[in-house]
């Protein structure tokens, strides 16, 4: 009957292992794939066509993989860089001020992480149809799609922002606050000179997310961009290419480079995190 | 003689490079409480895991009621712990958290309500059965960890530092609780603390422990009479020391120089002349009296007097090198400043061996 | 203090980004469609009435109520054990496991989902190797290809908040439970499950409501076949006969759902009374 247990055990031990180990072939074998297929010499993505990096040459020789580039990096970086100080300061403003709603306002900011983004894309096609561009044309004015797409990818990070930093926010000794008003601070040299320093890991972490989610960010620039305005990020492009009848091979290239691209920025902040710890 | 409920044989345990416990060997006996005193890092809850279970030794034997129990694993000893932070179960009720030993050992609903029952009763916590932990004061979940460790009637309970959380009083209090409680449950009892007053006060027989290493098994009063390491002297209750060299012996009786000042002392065993020896004195053995009196040994400046009530503390230079810490009942009215005569028992002076 | 300072520009900006767009959301689902398939003003609960047709319900509402089950069921199955088995590993390698998890969630998941279009296609390796085995299962253009797209993209959602959870367990509870004779089994069924169950919890629904909005993995995967929400939401606003208002209505029909399991996850919350 022990033996029976034992070997029971010693199943279910196993069972774990392997569960695990194909947990992780599960997670990685597409991207295996992808950058398997991208090294293949052949005029359509999906077949084998032995080893080339013609799919690379067609990459780089697309005209229109240059400005999708450059609008998601634009895009990106304006929207991570509004967002991290409006998200921070929310965040202060919900953990250390006495604020009227406190409980209404926490609910709206963590709306925008939990509802599906197709809501909010389509939120954000009426309403940018339906009342700001008419309410422009009246005074004779237009908007551009990238203002739109930025207020778009805003609306969303500032959420994500505000939770990384009240995370930290929450866990600061608040007696190193308390410590500087006691040496006769004002509220905004402590915010300078304590706060914001300690604050500083979670709030370039809440950027980096911020910015990995906009570059990222599918649903909300779709639906913002449509019209005809061939306005394209990085992630539209793609899926233009997928529209076509037949997938092109820069595709499986892209692919391959923006994975690089992501995995050396991660190992970038990881080492950069490890030195600030260090430091 | 009595019935063995544990055994340790040569018990070590390695941590990579540290030897957490080191060559320990004890016999409980049924029925007695027994404690392991130390300071932190000692070894001693290390200990107590091994015989709950939660720890392998490195090297050693254990027997639990005679039978061998080195690799059983902890559900399978009849011996049950209590934790130092309790490790109440926060999704279950308190009834639920005590039902739980016998839960497992499938017994009858209605058994293990009854016996609940009186568990609770015992630990003076009835009518709170249907609480969470959390709802519950320190003191309180400190007893429910008790009830549930003690309900499956398991032959040795251990504790590990269980009243350490607890503020004075209530410490006080549980203390006297446990002492009863292991009275009337006649359960062998092995405690594990830091504190030698609750280990003295609460224990039939205790174990110094120190560097892993178990120093001095004793009664409270051996070991506090008759220390048998520096260490021990030291950690238990307060000791002054003096280094000196023997200059005469005869038979038992000893006479140690220790700088310009003589004494004599009693031996258990026989002393070479010129052997370097340590001696413990403690502060309350010491009596003051006026100097030149006839039966003083030695005289002295009082240097610093300390008034706390219960007694009176004394720093008493007798010597250019040497100051002896006094300790008096209540109040002798002397004064920083008086020359004292100061006298013991020869009991009282105390050969330690080694540290 | 000067909070309200902090406070008024993120505020404004989630107000008029974000509260607004979804009021008039609402707004819209009670007008008119226009000629050209958006707006034209007025009061008309036609779109609600449409909705009320069962076809709807047993199409679009039900395979994506069906398939976030699903997917909520699989990706606990398959995230349970990864979860448990990263927390109990020592400090380095936890961290390097629970790393490696999340590393695929840095690429587009759009290219993600095109690498499964590339391995489910008919002519892939899957479908050759079930073949081999007697299976002819058509995965892409399916639901079953599109359960595993939604798996693949929602299993970290799953795994981290699961692993939060079972990190920070007090293994002396484990011990305590041994110490009174429980069984390795016993242990886990009666200690450890119900004390990750907040896990469980938050994973779910941070995995059941995004699922229930998906567009692009059912679009992508499912080749027109597995009508979900999301793809009919699209269809309305983007497609070829545009109706903005009735894809307005059923946004909020979506966000209705969203919300009924919201209050349930905060009732739950609640409920759990012991925690903490």
């Amino acid at each position: 009957m022990d033996r029976l247990k034992r070997r029971v055990e010693q199943f279910i031990a196993l069972a774990l292992v392997l569960d695990t180990l194909l947990t992780y072939i599960f997670l990685y074998l597409p991207i295996g794939v992808l950058v398997l297929y991208s090294f293949s010499a052949s005029r359509y993505a999906l077949v084998w066509g032995g080893f080339s990096l013609d799919a690379y040459r067609r990459l780089l020789t697309d005209p229109e993989i240059a400005p999708a580039l450059v609008n998601s990096i634009l895009v990106a970086s304006s929207a991570t860089a509004i967002a991290t100080v409006l998200g921070t300061a929310l965040a202060l403003a919900l953990e250390r001020g006495r604020v009227r709603w406190h409980r209404g306002i926490e609910i709206l900011s963590y709306l925008p992480i939990v509802i599906p983004e197709i809501v909010m894309a389509v939120g954000l096609l009426l309403f940018f149809a339906q009342a700001v561009r008419p309410l422009l044309s009246i005074g004779g004015l237009s908007v551009s799609p990238l203002p739109t797409v930025i207020v778009g990818h805003v609306a969303f990070s500032i959420s994500y922002v505000m939770v990384v930093v009240r995370a930290r926010l929450r866990d600061l000794d608040k007696s190193l606050e308390e410590a500087a008003f006691d040496l006769g601070a004002t509220s905004w040299q402590v915010l300078r000179r304590v706060t914001l320093p300690l604050l500083a890991p979670a709030i370039l972490s809440g950027a980096l997310l911020a910015f990995t989610l906009s570059l990222d960010d599918f649903y909300v620039t779709y639906f913002s961009t449509t019209g005809g305005s061939g306005f394209k990020t990085l992630p539209l492009y793609l899926y233009a290419l997928q529209g076509r009848a037949a997938i092109p091979p820069q595709m499986n290239a892209v692919a391959t480079l923006m994975l690089f691209t992501s995995l050396t920025l991660i190992a970038l902040a990881l080492l950069f995190h490890h030195r600030i710890r260090r430091a | 003689m009595d019935e063995v409920s544990v055994e340790l044989r040569e018990i070590s345990k390695r941590f990579g490079q540290t030897l957490a416990v080191d060559r320990v060997t004890l016999q409980i006996y049924k029925g007695e409480f027994f404690s392991l005193l130390g300071p932190s890092g000692c070894g001693k809850t290390t200990t107590l895991r091994i015989i709950a279970g939660f720890e392998r030794p490195t090297s050693g034997e254990l027997f639990i009621n005679g039978r061998r129990a080195t690799e059983t694993p902890p559900q399978e000893r009849d011996v049950n712990l209590v934790f130092q932070h309790y490790a109440l179960f926060p999704h279950l009720t308190v009834e639920q958290n005590v039902a739980f030993g016998l839960e497992m050992q499938k017994l009858p609903r209605a058994t293990i309500r009854e016996r609940v029952g009186k568990v609770l009763e015992l630990v003076r916590l009835d009518g709170l059965g249907s609480r969470f932990p959390s709802q519950l004061s320190g003191g309180q979940q400190q007893r429910v960890a008790l009830a549930r460790a003690l309900v499956p009637e398991p032959s040795v309970l251990l504790l590990d530092e269980p009243l350490g959380a607890l503020d004075l009083k209530l410490r006080q209090e549980m203390q006297l609780e446990l002492k009863r409680l292991q009275r009337e449950l006649k359960i062998t009892f092995l405690y594990v603390t830091h504190d030698q007053e609750e280990a003295l006060k609460l224990s039939d027989r205790l174990a110094v422990m120190h560097g892993g290493r178990v120093l001095q098994v004793g009664t409270p009063q051996e070991i506090y009479e008759r220390p048998a390491t520096r260490f021990v002297a030291d950690f238990i209750g307060e000791s002054n020391f003096l280094e000196g060299r023997v200059v005469h012996t005869a038979g038992t009786r000893a006479v140690v120089q220790i700088g310009p000042l003589q004494t004599n002392v009693l031996s258990d065993s026989p002393l070479q002349i010129n052997q370097p020896v340590t001696l413990a004195l403690r502060p309350e053995r010491i009596q003051l009296c006026f100097p030149d009196e006839d039966n003083s040994t030695w005289t002295g400046l009082v240097e610093e007097v300390l008034y706390a009530g219960k007694e009176t503390r004394y720093r008493v230079r007798v010597s250019p090198e040497i100051i002896l810490t006094v300790s008096t009942p209540g109040s002798n009215g002397i004064a920083v400043g008086e020359r004292v005569g100061l006298t013991w028992a020869p009991q009282s002076l105390r050969l330690i061996h080694s540290a | 203090m000067n909070a309200r300072i902090l406070l008024w520009p993120g505020l404004a900006w989630l107000v008029l980004f974000f509260a607004a767009p979804l009021g008039i959301i609402l707004l819209i689902s009670f007008a008119h469609r226009s000629p050209q398939g958006i707006v034209s003003w007025g009061f008309n609960l036609g779109n609600y009435l449409r909705l009320v047709d069962p076809l709807y319900w047993t199409g679009p509402f039900g395979n994506s109520l069906v398939l976030a089950a699903l997917t909520t069921i699989v990706c606990l199955i398959l995230g349970y054990p990864v979860a448990y088995s990263i927390a109990r590993r020592p400090a380095p390698l936890k961290n390097l496991l629970l790393f490696l998890v999340i590393l695929p969630f840095f690429t587009n998941f759009l290219v993600r989902i095109y690498a499964w279009f590339i391995l489910l296609r008919p002519e892939g390796w899957i479908a050759g190797v079930l073949r081999s085995v007697g299976l002819d299962l058509a995965l892409l253009g399916s639901p079953l290809g599109v359960l595993i797209g939604l798996v693949y993209g929602y299993l970290p959602f799953m795994i981290l908040p699961l692993y939060a959870t079972l990190e920070r367990l007090d293994v002396t509870l484990v011990e305590a439970a041994h110490d009174l004779g429980a069984t390795r089994w016993q242990s886990f069924w009666r200690i450890i499950l119900p004390l990750s169950r907040p896990g469980m919890i938050a994973g779910s629904v941070l995995v059941f409501i995004p699922v229930l909005g998906e567009f692009i993995t059912p679009k992508l995967l499912g080749g027109g076949k597995v009508p979900m929400f999301g793809v009919l939401i699209e269809e309305k606003f983007l497609g070829r006969v545009p109706d903005w208002p009735f894809g307005a209505a059923l946004a909020v029909t979506l966000m209705a759902l969203v919300s009924l399991v919201l209050a349930r996850y905060f009732h739950q919350v609640k409920e759990s009374r012991w925690i903490g």
